[in-house]
């Protein structure tokens, strides 16, 4: 049987392999335990750059922003400290502890605007110190540390900035609705301008406008009151003032016809107004005699039981006609459906898109949204008013116009348009 | 003369026929399970689903007993799903004193039919006038510095990790005003949290262009998304007991709109 | 001249952040709650005036003039009494209202309190009684509007009993795609529809609020060109 047999040679080369091989594992053993010491420690934190602190922009004032640059550092768990000063030296009150991985300046477009590169920083909006005074003083210089913790190491911050508040006179995220409005004041007071020096205006029917007349018509011969509501907003809201201004041409027609105007109002400072509109109605047709004041009075506040009392009044007065204009909740079909039983002409005039349903279905003519406005107008037939009416209508055409590019350039995915209409 | 007995005829067997028709349900009771649930519905159901254990949401209330009927039902339910997931409930009002005894018995009522403890696991703040929407977007504690009860908040375990509106995790508004409005403008477009909105049937026609444009994550509108909401608390509550007098109802309006168009053809038919 | 001016700066006002501006609007606010205030009494004294004239001449209906002054005389009292007696004797503070169980003696609105019984009591269940009203009056109105007497009426008719349909569960029952037609008719038609009459609502107060501002439109003065 032949034997191996190792040669001598043989031996030395095996004998260098294995020193070679404890050699090789001894360095890496070495090398492994040279960098325990690296993965075992912490990672230090990165602090961010370029913290800068200056007045907030378009406020009133008594509050101070402060921006940095994103850490490579930022992760959950990691915090920001700011702390704050009224002197650069201190002493120092810490004000907030932001969460990293929040708080950035595309969060508050309204100072920034809609710029892409806002989420590259952190933004904190700085309102008082903690121990000052309730709210940080206009002109007052403050000044301001950052330092980042991960509840492990905290790195403070090298750097103190300062900054002091103070109230802006213009606020530049409403830029987009200053243009538009001027743009449309413009438009309508140019055919404003332009309905006296041509008054032959031509609008459309309004079929509910017309019927006002036959209204109040029918009312006298039947020698029934009418009902006119106001809606149930107070004063300040335009619905309600321009059922005030249609409520004096429809009072003039009714002074003139010599029939009785029932106005129950749901706010006080409206019943005040119905009460001059209608006696200068009266005053004006000649008929001051037959105004009656006690016809324009306060009912309630409450709308179920503004609704239960308007209700009442129908169904024993019974008025031959009933006038709805302003703006309505959920009681518009309840006053409706009950006029509708007394057999009264129903014409209605609502802002309230919830509520026009209601009206188009139980009443006789109903003014849609814009109609009610256009009303007062109508009636009136000034070449002035008549000229904001066309004017009103140039305006649509022009929002038609920028929804229809809007569309096509939104469909084909460029959005800038859509920022041109942001509000904040 | 004639006509308008007639008339009044006509309405009061309307009337006495809607009346049976919401009465008699009340009494026999009938299975009506949901063959699907609307996605708006659905979305807000998911997204409480997927929230974890301890999660702060804001339970926002905003209605008086005259649209309780609506949406007593879906609160109720939206609360016994956040017990379930033991989120953190913190219950207020932006809309006025009368909402806060409504809020408060809804959710002690679920609170104690769960086991959950005042100020560990839900807590009730008071009314505030003014935009305290603004302020919570800066400091939560100086929009409520205490709870119904006149106690502090900050102490309290609820209120954990809560520093301002952004750190919480939903915000539900139970709406039959417009509060859901300032909601959308402070919490989502500010404090940039999810928002859903329960609300009237009437109402939340209104909202759907905010779903659309992903303001709104879902909406719950009326008693038939609210009954949706308690089959998949799998709690069926007031809302799924409406749902009968509902049905038959609805039915009874199709088939009084048939037979008046039958009429009206029968009619127009005699004149030529 | 006043509508002008104050119309001219609340419009500036909107654009204007500084604390002078808000300053300017709160106490303009204070000004109308102040307003608003006085001529709540004004309403009250036009209210308590037309029926007693109504009782005193006694019209037909007088008597719900009765019941309107029975509801004012209760809610007064439940509201000032307690503040009254807690006034003269305060240990009287939170005990049983003139011994009536389940009513504290707390004023004002404070929950317990007499005021707050009326209120929750009385005033809600009536309040949520006329609400459910519109139940009634739907089906009726229903019944005598929904018409086929053109497409338009007849699109309406078929929307509105799709949609009755998708909101119960029959709808889902009778076949799976009328909650989803339900869904897309109030997600699109009807949004887009809506979206029109907000635009022109929108342009409307507008040109409603220039007119009135620059006194084109002055008949809610009660005067006017005519």
């Amino acid at each position: 049987m032949p034997s191996r047999c190792i040669g001598r040679g043989e031996k030395d080369k095996g004998a260098n392999e294995l020193h070679k091989t404890l050699l090789l594992f001894i360095i890496t053993l070495i090398f492994l335990l040279s960098t325990l010491p690296l993965v075992a420690q912490e990672p230090s934190l990165i602090l961010p750059e370029e913290f800068t602190a200056f007045d907030t922009p378009n406020d009133a004032g008594k509050s101070i922003s402060l921006v940095w640059k994103v850490s490579s550092s930022d992760c959950e768990g990691v915090e920001y400290i700011i702390s704050g000063s009224t002197n650069p030296d201190g002493p120092w009150q810490e004000i907030v502890r932001l969460d990293a991985t929040k708080w950035f300046k595309s969060d508050a477009p309204q100072y920034f605007g809609l710029g892409t590169k806002h989420k590259e920083y952190h933004f904190y909006e700085v309102t008082n110190i903690p121990g000052r005074a309730e709210t940080l003083t206009n002109g007052t210089p403050y000044y301001f540390q950052l330092a980042m913790t991960n509840g492990a190491i905290t790195a403070p911050s090298p750097t103190t900035i300062s900054a002091r508040s103070r109230g802006n006179w213009f606020d530049s995220s409403k830029t987009n609705i200053l243009i538009f409005v001027i743009i449309f004041s413009a438009l309508i007071m140019f055919f404003i301008a332009a309905a006296r020096r041509n008054p032959h205006l031509f609008i459309r029917r309004i079929p509910g406008l017309d019927a006002v007349e036959e209204a109040i018509g029918r009312a006298t011969e039947m020698g029934k009151p009418i009902l006119y509501l106001t809606g149930l907003y107070d004063m300040s809201y335009v619905p309600t003032i321009a059922a005030t201004c249609i409520l004096g041409r429809v009072a003039r027609k009714v002074a003139n016809y010599d029939s009785q105007i029932k106005v129950p109002s749901y706010d006080p400072i409206v019943m005040t107004v119905c009460q001059e509109i209608v006696r200068e109605a009266y005053l004006e047709a000649g008929r001051p005699d037959a105004f009656k004041e006690d016809n324009i009075f306060f009912v309630t506040t409450d709308q179920f039981a503004y609704v239960a009392a308007v209700d009442g009044i129908m169904l024993r007065e019974r008025p031959a006609a009933n006038f709805y204009m302003g703006y309505y909740f959920a009681e518009s079909l309840l006053l409706a459906e009950t006029g509708a039983s007394v057999g009264a002409i129903q014409i209605a005039g609502t802002d309230s898109v919830t509520q026009l349903p209601f009206f188009i279905v139980t009443c006789d003519y109903t003014l849609m949204g814009e109609e009610l406005y256009a009303a007062s107008a109508y009636l009136s037939r000034e070449p002035l008013q008549l000229g904001s009416l066309k004017g009103q209508d140039v305006s649509k055409a022009f929002i038609l116009i920028v929804l229809l590019i809007g569309a096509i350039l939104s469909t084909s995915g460029i959005y800038f348009i859509l920022n041109l209409f942001k509000t904040f | 003369m004639r006509d308008e007995f007639r008339y009044n005829l006509t309405r009061w067997i309307i009337f006495i026929l809607v009346a049976l028709a919401l009465s008699i349900p009340q009494f026999i009771k009938f299975g009506l399970p949901w063959s699907t649930t609307a996605r708006v519905v659905h979305n807000i159901y998911d997204k409480i689903e997927s929230l974890p254990e301890g999660s702060p949401v804001i339970i926002s209330s905003s209605f008086d007993p005259a649209s309780a009927g609506e949406l007593k039902p879906m609160e109720l339910a939206f609360v016994r799903q956040c017990f379930r997931k033991n989120l953190r409930v913190i219950g207020l009002t932006i809309w006025g004193v009368p909402a806060v005894p409504m809020m408060t018995d809804i959710i002690n009522q679920v609170a104690k039919e769960m086991g959950k403890q005042y100020g560990v696991d839900y807590v009730i703040l008071p009314f505030k006038p003014g935009p305290v929407y603004l302020t919570m977007c800066q400091d939560f504690y100086l929009a409520y510095p205490s709870d119904h009860k006149d106690e502090p908040t900050k102490p309290m375990p609820v209120f954990k990790g809560i520093r301002t509106l952004k750190d919480i995790k939903f915000l539900m508004d139970f709406a039959a005003g417009v509060t859901i409005d300032y909601w959308i403008t402070y919490g989502r477009e500010k404090a940039k949290i999810d928002l859903g909105l329960g609300c009237t049937a009437v109402m939340a026609t209104d909202y759907y262009p905010y779903l659309q444009s992903k303001q709104l994550l879902g909406l719950i509108g009326g008693l038939g998304a609210a009954s949706q909401y308690e089959a998949l608390v799998q709690k069926p509550g007031t809302a799924t007991e409406g749902m009968r007098p509902q049905t038959v109802v609805h039915l009874l309006i199709i088939a009084l709109i048939m037979v008046g168009n039958l009429i009206f053809i029968v009619t127009k038919s005699k004149r030529r | 001249m006043i509508a002008f001016v104050m119309g001219i700066l609340f419009i500036i006002q909107f654009f204007v952040p500084h604390q002078w501006s808000q300053d300017m609007l709160t106490w303009v606010t204070k000004w109308l709650s102040i307003i608003g205030g006085v001529t709540l009494l004004v309403g009250a004294g036009s209210l308590i005036h037309i029926h007693y004239a109504k009782i005193k001449r006694r019209v037909a209906g007088w008597g719900y003039s009765g019941v309107m002054f029975f509801g004012l005389i209760l809610s007064l009292s439940a509201g000032i009494t307690p503040a009254l007696i807690i006034l003269f004797a305060p240990a009287q503070g939170n005990q049983s209202f003139l011994g009536i169980e389940g009513i504290n003696t707390v004023p004002g609105v404070e929950p317990g309190g007499p005021l707050d019984w009326v209120f929750m009591k009385m005033f809600n269940p009536m309040s949520a009684t006329m609400f459910s009203i519109l139940g009634f009056f739907m089906a009726s109105a229903a019944f005598r509007a929904f018409r086929a007497r053109s497409l338009e009426a007849t699109l309406l008719l078929v929307a509105a009993v799709l949609i009755m349909l998708g909101q119960t569960p029959l709808g889902g029952m009778l076949w799976s795609g009328i909650p989803d037609i339900m869904a897309w008719l109030l997600a699109v038609p009807n949004t887009a529809a809506k979206r029109a009459i907000i635009f022109g609502v929108v342009l409307g107060s507008i040109a409603t609020s220039l007119r009135i501002i620059f006194g084109i439109e002055r008949s809610y003065l009660g005067g006017g060109k005519e």
